[in-house]
Formats: C-alpha cells, structure tokens, sequence
C-alpha cells in the first residue's frame, strides 16, 4: 500500500517537474518575443472595453 | 478556538490587494500608472485600469495579446486559416507560462491568499444573512467562460479593423467595473458622460455579483472567473498540496462550514475547487488536515535526481 502511494506520489512529482519546466521555457519564449510590450500598451491606458465604455 | 492562520490569510489578503493597487495618485487624479511594473502580472484578477493598480491583469493580458494577433498587419486576416496562423505566432506564452508556474507550485493558492476581488466576496459573505450552498453544477459555468470570453471571442470575433477584443473585460468581468470602471467614472467626468448601455450592464452584473456574495460563498470565484478555471487543474499536480487523513475523520462537518468554497472538504479536499485556504486545517478538531505531503515527495524525488529545489 505504501508502495503504491509512493509511486503515486513520484508520478505526481515528475509530472509537476514537467510543468514547471514547460512553465519556464514558455515564460522564457514570451519574454523573448517581447509579449509583455503588447500587454503593456494596453494597460498604461484607459481599457475603455474594462470600465463599460465599449 | 484560536485559528491564527486564518488572521494570517486575512492580512495576506489585504496585503496583496493595497500592494498591488498602491498607485495612490491615480485615484487623485484618476490618471493610470504607466511605470515600468505594468510589464509584470499579478497572479490575480485584478484590473489594469484601476487607477490605484501598479500590475497588469493576466486575464486582460491574456485576451489583449490573442486578440492582437497579426498586429498591425491588416491584411489576409479574413479566413479562420489566415487567422488562425497569425494566432500561432502570437500566442500569450509569457502569461501562460508564469500562470502555469504559479499553479505548478501553488494550485489555486493564489485564489484562497492574494486575490483583492476574492477577498471582497470574503468580505461580503460575513454579513449576516441566511446562507446558501447553490447548485455544484455551476462550477463547470467558469471553464466555459475561460474557453470562450478569454480565448474564442477575442481570437475570432473582429472588429472591422480586423481586430479582437478583450471580450471577457467587456461583457462580464465585475472586478474591472469595480476596479476600474466605477472609480475613473468617479474621477473623470468627461467618461463619465459617455457611458451607455454597456456600463448598465455591467454594474447589473457585478450588483447582483455583490448581493449574491452575501448569500453564497464567493460566487464568482466558483461560477465564474476564468483564471480560478486555470489554476484548478494544477491543484492536482502542484507543489504545496493538502493532505487529509481520513481515517481519523470523525464526519463533525466543522471543515466544510469553514471551507470559502462550499466544498465537502473530507471528499473534495484536493479537487480543482479548493483553493488552498486552509480555514479546514485549522477547523479540523482531530487535526487530520495538513499540508505539504507532495511537497516532501517533491524535494526528495529532486534530491535524487541531484536537482535542487
């Protein structure tokens, strides 16, 4: 039984090993290619969609 | 009972929501900040336009950089094909990713500690009313909204620019008419006298949002909001886990009168609802409740392979 839950729990660990790789390569990539510049024009400004204005 | 946790969580959560909306000028003046730090996200919803608010929103973020796909290059973006490949290459992978992080090490914690709007909803709940669990299948409501208000739309509903639109922040969201819409109408009387149909709108939702907050557990959280919807499937591989030792239970209820989300917490303890709060740890009289068993697997799996953690 103990076994089991520890296999389990290796499998759970590797998966988030996984993800968390895949998080920082995406995070990475993104970076690279400058996406927080297509987001940071619109935040500096009035998001007239966010406040009801359309 | 002493539960020194929960006192924690509550001054986590003000906390993060004065630290994230502390552009104190901005609401003099209802100008936004435009420093630096709007580069970065919260792992939150919490609204760009606030004028208090020093982050970007990752939800917005989300749909600005699919629904800005192509750029400014208008042309031959008419066909699903064109449009699609033009997504391809403007894909939301930095926000994405550093979600995926935060759900990879923490789940829904961010949802239960940090969140300004989940914590109002907190905050509203504690006005003494009759009280209500509402129907579970509602839950399925928000996963909904995430597919198709933060990517679908936005990605494929254009403008006759040949543009999306942050389709979520438009229709539905209440923290953006909280955060944003209702303080720049307060503080710039020239939008003020511009608002239509659009803003009736979305003060009716986020007012029937706040009354339905009184009576049920944060609503918008468990029906509603696209980034919850996120982070819930990470609950189940992420780093900080819950554990709970059923064994000993002795089936008293007092984790799910405490639990922020309804849920049946000997049953659901870990499902993609729970939002790591951990107000059952500290209900729970026989202390079956703890954290941090994957975490311990975690740091020995990564011990083995020689990886530090």
């Amino acid at each position: 039984m103990n076994d089991q839950i520890a296999q389990k729990s290796g499998q759970t660990s590797k998966t988030t090993i996984f993800v968390l790789l895949v998080a920082l390569a995406m995070i990475i990539i993104g970076f690279r290619n400058g996406e927080h510049r297509s987001y940071f024009q619109k935040a500096v400004m009035v998001c007239t969609q966010c406040i009801g204005l359309g | 009972m002493h539960r020194p946790g929960l006192k924690i969580r509550f001054w986590t959560q003000a906390a993060a929501t004065i630290g994230s909306n502390a552009y104190l000028a901005g609401l003099k003046t209802g100008s936004l900040y435009t420093g630096v730090l709007k580069h970065a996200c919260v792992p939150t919803l919490n609204c760009y336009s606030c004028p208090a608010a020093l982050f970007s929103c990752p939800i917005g973020a989300m749909q600005v950089t699919v629904a800005g796909a192509g750029g400014l290059d208008l042309t031959a973006l008419h066909t699903i094909g064109a449009r699609l490949t033009a997504i391809s290459t403007s894909f939301p992978l930095l926000v994405i990713g550093f979600l995926a992080l935060v759900g990879g090490l923490v789940g829904r914690a961010a949802c239960g500690w940090v969140c300004p709007f989940g914590w109002f909803q907190e905050l509203l709940h504690r006005i003494p009313s009759r009280k209500f669990v509402g129907p579970q299948i509602l839950k399925y409501l928000k996963y909904l909204i995430l597919l198709v208000f933060v990517f679908i739309l936005p990605a494929f509903w254009l403008d006759e620019f040949d543009g999306g639109e942050p389709s979520f922040c438009k229709y539905l969201c209440p923290a953006g008419t909280l955060e944003g819409g209702i303080p720049l109408a307060w503080l710039q009387p020239a939008l003020r006298s511009q608002l239509g149909w659009l803003f009736t709108w979305k003060m009716s939702l986020l007012a029937l949002l706040l009354v339905a907050s009184v009576f049920f557990k944060r609503p918008f959280c468990r029906w509603g909001c696209p980034l919850g919807a996120f982070y819930g499937p990470f609950n189940r591989v992420s780093v900080y886990k819950v554990s709970f030792d059923k064994a000993g239970c002795i089936e008293c209820g007092a984790c799910s009168r405490k639990c922020p989300v309804s849920l049946d917490v000997p049953r659901e303890i870990d499902n993609a609802e729970c939002l790591r709060c951990l107000e059952c740890r500290d209900a729970c009289p026989k202390h079956l409740i703890s954290i941090n068993r994957q975490a311990r697997a975690f740091n020995s799996l990564t011990h083995d392979h020689g990886i530090k953690p």
